[in-house]
């Protein structure tokens, strides 16, 4: 997957999209499986309201993001982390 | 034997003999349904993210167990729902490496394939042979190097 800067012009709003070329911190030290029992690495991917980062901000890989977002969602319902902060 | 593992939380100021009381008859509950309890853990007390019955603090407890009846964890948890002190459980069903699963379900999908495959073969070379001896040893030996299992071990690294 090509994850260059793209600029994208839309007519009105210029606005600028780019996917940062970072790489999966979980494939990076190749975890098996993401632990939903300690919020402490789940943390680093809910910034300020405590949702979820999108892929393209983290930089997660899909396999990844998908056990991250079930891991996040299980540590939220036994109250190990916040489903939204003000 | 599936194994589960389920979470719960206790009111923090619950005293340990009746926390212990508790984790005694969920044990109980698993076992005389044949099921073994591997682990039990106390968390002690930790922060909850958000309030819970009134509550900003909990007691975590954790229980790890394997089970034959798929309705174990169920009764498991309709006890929890019903013991007042609990105040939130989730049980979570894990076998050793989770995804391990669909890992397994792919491979048994690749084995059929290849069965089928080499059945498949295995009539053609029979078919052959019967028209002439020796084309069946040159059909052996060609499926004997069926290039299935090397899908089979990059499935794997990629997990």
């Amino acid at each position: 997957m090509a994850r260059s800067s793209k600029p994208k012009r839309r007519s009105g709003r210029s606005k600028l999209l780019f996917r940062r070329r970072k790489f999966c911190k979980f494939c990076d030290d190749k975890v098996d499986w993401i632990d939903y029992r300690d919020p402490r690495i789940l943390m680093n991917y809910i910034p300020e309201r405590a949702k979820i980062q999108p892929r393209r901000t983290s930089g997660t890989c899909a396999t990844h993001q998908r056990q991250l977002r079930r891991a996040i969602q299980r540590a939220r319902n036994i109250a190990l982390m916040p489903f939204a902060l003000q | 034997m599936r194994r589960y593992e389920t979470i719960f939380i206790t009111d923090p100021e619950l005293p340990d003999d009746e926390v212990n009381g508790l984790v005694a008859s969920f044990s109980g509950v698993i076992s005389d349904r044949q099921g073994d309890v591997l682990k039990s853990e106390d968390w002690g007390r930790k922060k909850l993210a958000y309030e819970v019955r009134k509550r900003r603090e909990g007691r975590y407890l954790r229980l790890e167990y394997t089970c034959n009846d798929p309705t174990l964890p169920h009764e498991v948890e309709r006890r929890m729902r019903m013991t007042e002190p609990v105040i939130k459980y989730l049980t979570v069903r894990i076998d050793d490496e989770p995804h391990r699963l669909v890992w397994e379900k792919k491979q048994e999908a690749k084995e059929k394939a290849r069965a089928a495959r080499r059945a498949r073969e295995e009539a053609e070379a029979r078919a052959r042979a019967e028209a002439a001896g020796e084309a069946k040893e040159q059909a052996s030996a060609g499926s004997g190097t069926a290039g299935g299992d090397q899908p089979g071990s990059e499935e794997h690294e990629e997990e």
